[in-house]
């Protein structure tokens, strides 16, 4: 290749280096390069209505340290959001959250500014732009902000409390600053520990308060202002008023209890009385259950209809309405009269007393002295180491020793219990001195009891002084009862005897449900049942019904006043004494009792007073009109 | 700049051999070249699921490294009589395209790879015609891979644009036949051949390597037929 002619340094005398040139150049020129496109066919997004709601009053805004707007977007599809907060131009915050965003105010001065809220959502339309996050719907709020940092230097003061309208009306002085939060109002009763929240107030220009709430009593106000980061709070101040309050219990007719209370001084807030009724059903504990409520601000009395039998009851006073209810004072009061426990007791419808007898593990207790307690007046006579005995008839009566091993028996009058009438020595058929105790007393002079020297039964006639039959205790669990002129006897296994003379014989056995359900009428042919929900009287000699009547419970340990003919026993359902009329069945009276009841529970009554006894609660006398 | 330094370079080797001797020829060829590139059609396969799978992107794949042109320039000298030898340059490219676009936008993830082939070539006349001949050449070079990926986003009137490069380096033999026509001082040819390459470097940057989902490093794989045709100038 030879050079061409001219300038050595000119391009040209070097030709194959022009081609290299040439054939580089044209290499870049001949660079693949991809061409292929495809549109893909994606719906664009259809235009969105997004509510947007800030929480909040929109009027201006009142912030302080660092404030959260809270807010939310009306439309259940969206999944994600972007906001961006500007404080007249500044962005001063951005969030993805989707309830609030919030910054810190203290970079702005103290004063009035724009807040400009700007809501990215995606779209959802799936194209290329929302996937990568491009693509928006776009909204946005616009609302004054007041930042005030100023520190609250002054706490908030009660004016003194006046009674408008029979309620109590607080002032207090304004708060000026826009970083005000709320005013608490709070009240509590002058010894208690704990305040009360009445009211929360969001607005600084209230400056008054009227207690719509308050129905009497000493109580405190104060007041605490929430303002920028601090609470301040005002001295109690004090307003004494009165209430109503709960008189002494009285008892009426037909055991009623009336309860009165002075009226209510508060009209416009009074709504009800409430009276709530309180009876220990465990030991020292009370349990309140509400009586009734009266609507009627004059209405200051009630009578308790349905006051129980027992224990004594507590009656509680409240005043309320739809926002309080406060308790005034307590009253107790207790139907009957409480006497000492006693295990075994019989009416002596000749004095009209009761006879208690102490036991203590199945015998007699010698150091309790055994009483009498007349009915009229409840006035208790110490027997002075003496038991008494009466007939079923009180035409006899009987006293010893309080000893288990005396056997001498003292027949005395039975309207005067000192006047001795005769002396007889008990003795067995061995013709030894009784020691006993399970003492009964027929109508016909026969006696019954236990002789603890020879451990049997002893069958003894009063009248001629003599032995009269023995029963072998290893034949007897123990006698439940016999009946009033000794013919028949119930004893502890359900045996059923008849008791002749110097002979017993067993009849039939009594069910065991109904040997507690059990009791002689004063002829002693007949007996009363009262099991299976029924009234049943018998036939001694054979069981045969002779009349039946139902009734809604079953009576336990039934008691035949000999006054008035009437049967009462204690129901185990509901808590109740009942008395029926035994000529036709029907209920002659119903006594709510407050009583543990159990078999272990006793009850005895006479024409117009019933006795509970019951290990845990103590006994009662209870007066029953009827 | 870099091909500027090979022309320099070829320009400096050309003018040392041929420039004082008679019997030199030129000769610029066409060819149209197929590919093997299967580590770089299962990097794309790759690169495609990775968009729609984690960005949930339904992009397609497009054009997988096809055949393509190149051009080849060859200088030979007969120093052994019927037996020419010489130096060629040669460049050729191919690529590949993962793309989607909807209403809103278009995203395009395209794959370049071009080389640059400089080396030794020798040519054998083994049937000869009246005014035409069978050929035997042999081309032996060393290959330098250029490879990018340029990836195109655009959402609305917003466009961005990334490119990442890498290079590395093979050796190239190609066996080829043709067919030679010569009219007075012009030869046309055309012929057929297949390259095979052995790589001396991996495709890497000078921060990066490229390497594939089981971590193994990625050769471009040039390897394929050569269908060209060529005319030349015998000085």
């Amino acid at each position: 290749m030879q050079k061409l002619p001219g300038n050595d340094l000119c391009i040209l005398h070097y030709p194959w280096l022009l081609i290299i040139l040439i054939f580089f150049l044209s290499c870049n020129l001949f660079e693949y390069e991809p061409y292929s496109t495809e549109l893909t066919n994606v719906p664009p997004p259809q235009p969105n209505n997004i509510s947007i709601d800030i929480s909040g009053s929109l009027d201006t805004l009142n912030a302080w340290d660092y404030v959260t707007i809270n807010y939310s977007i009306q439309n259940d599809s969206i999944q994600d959001v972007n906001v961006s907060l500007y404080v007249d131009t500044q962005l001063v915050a951005q969030t993805s959250n989707p309830t609030y965003i919030g910054f810190n105010t203290e970079s702005f001065s103290d004063g009035l500014y724009q807040i400009r809220m700007e809501f990215l959502i995606p779209t959802g339309s799936g194209s290329l732009a929302d996937k990568l996050g491009a693509e928006y719907y776009s909204t946005e709020k616009q609302f004054p902000i007041y930042i005030d940092n100023r520190e609250t230097v002054y706490p908030p003061e009660l004016e003194a409390i006046s009674l408008v309208n029979t309620r109590p009306l607080l002032k207090w002085n304004e708060y000026e600053y826009h970083n005000f939060q709320e005013y608490k109002i709070y009240r509590k009763l002058k010894d208690a520990n704990t305040d009360s929240l009445l009211l929360v107030i969001k607005d600084r220009n209230i400056t008054e308060y009227t207690d719509s709430t308050y129905l009497g009593g000493n109580v405190r106000y104060k007041i605490e202002l929430g303002a920028k980061s601090k609470i301040l709070s005002s001295n109690y101040s004090d307003f004494a008023g009165n209430i109503s309050t709960l008189a002494n219990p009285a008892i009426i007719p037909d055991n009623h209890i009336l309860l009165t209370w002075s009226r209510c001084d508060y009209d416009s807030n009074f709504d009800y009385y409430e009276i709530r009724k309180g009876i220990e059903k465990n030991e020292g504990i009370i349990s309140y259950e509400s009586l009734v409520k009266i609507y009627d601000i004059d209405s200051t009395n009630y009578v308790d209809k349905n006051a129980e039998f027992g224990r004594p009851l507590n009656y509680q006073l409240f005043l309320g309405n739809k926002n309080l209810l406060i308790n005034s004072n307590v009253k107790e009061i207790l139907l009957g009269k409480e006497c000492p426990y006693y295990d075994f007791i019989s009416f002596v419808p000749t004095i009209r007393a009761f006879c208690l007898y102490a036991v203590t593990n199945g015998e007699l207790d010698t150091e309790y002295n055994s009483m009498l307690i007349y009915e009229d007046n409840y006035d208790i006579i110490k027997l002075d180491g003496f038991l008494i005995f009466f007939s079923p008839d009180g035409e006899k009566a009987y006293k010893k020793k309080n000893i288990w091993n005396s056997s001498i028996l003292y027949q005395v009058n039975p309207l005067n219990i000192d006047a001795v009438l005769d002396t007889i020595q008990i003795v067995n058929k061995d013709g030894r001195d009784c020691g006993f105790t399970q003492f009964y007393v027929t109508n016909n002079g026969l006696i019954v009891l236990y002789d603890l020297n020879s451990s049997d039964y002893v069958f003894y006639d009063v009248l001629n002084k003599q032995h009269f039959s023995t029963i072998d205790w290893n034949s007897f669990d123990y006698i439940i009862s016999i009946s009033p002129n000794g013919k028949y006897l119930l004893n502890g296994d359900g045996s059923f005897y008849k008791v002749d003379y110097k002979t017993y014989t067993k009849l039939y056995t009594i069910a065991s449900a109904e040997r507690y359900q059990l009791c002689f009428t004063e002829d002693d042919e007949e007996y009363v049942v009262t099991s299976n929900s029924s009234i049943s009287i018998r036939r001694s000699m054979d069981q045969t019904i002779i009349n039946q009547f139902p009734i809604e419970n079953d009576l336990n340990r039934p008691v035949i006043d000999s006054i008035s003919g009437y049967l009462g026993g204690f129901t185990r359902e509901g808590e109740k004494y009942r008395i029926y009329n035994l000529l036709n069945g029907s209920k002659i009276k119903e006594i709510p009792l407050v009583y543990d009841i159990s078999l272990e529970s006793f009850f005895y009554w006479s024409g117009s007073t019933l006795f509970l006894s019951a290990y845990l609660w103590g006994s009662y006398f209870v007066n029953i009109n009827f | 700049m870099k091909k500027f330094i090979i022309c320099f370079v070829l320009f400096g080797l050309t003018h040392a051999i041929f420039s004082k001797e008679p019997n030199l020829s030129l000769r610029f060829k066409l060819s149209y070249n197929s590919f093997d590139m299967h580590e770089l059609k299962d990097f794309q396969t790759t690169l495609a699921s990775v968009y729609r799978r984690i960005m949930d992107i339904p992009v397609k794949e497009f054009e997988n490294f096809p055949n393509y042109f190149g051009l080849q320039l060859e200088f030979y000298n007969q120093w052994l009589k019927g037996n020419p030898i010489g130096i060629y340059v040669e460049y050729t490219s191919t690529g590949s395209r993962i793309h989607y676009s909807d209403y809103s936008g278009m995203l395009n993830i395209d794959q370049i790879i071009n080389r640059i082939s400089l080396g030794v070539c020798g040519e054998r006349c083994i049937y000869p015609f009246k005014s035409s001949n069978i050929m035997f050449n042999i081309y032996l070079g060393l290959i330098r891979s250029n490879y990018s990926i340029n990836e195109k986003l655009k959402i609305g009137e917003n466009a961005l644009s990334t490119v990442t490069r890498f290079y590395g380096y093979s050796i190239g033999i190609e066996p080829n036949l043709s067919y030679q026509l010569s009219i007075h001082s012009y030869m046309f040819l055309i012929g057929i051949g297949y390259q095979i390459d052995f790589p001396i470097r991996n495709l890497k940057s000078d921060e990066y390597e490229l390497r594939d989902s089981r971590n193994n490093s990625i050769y471009p794989g040039w390897r394929g037929l050569r269908l060209n045709i060529s005319i030349g100038y015998n000085f």
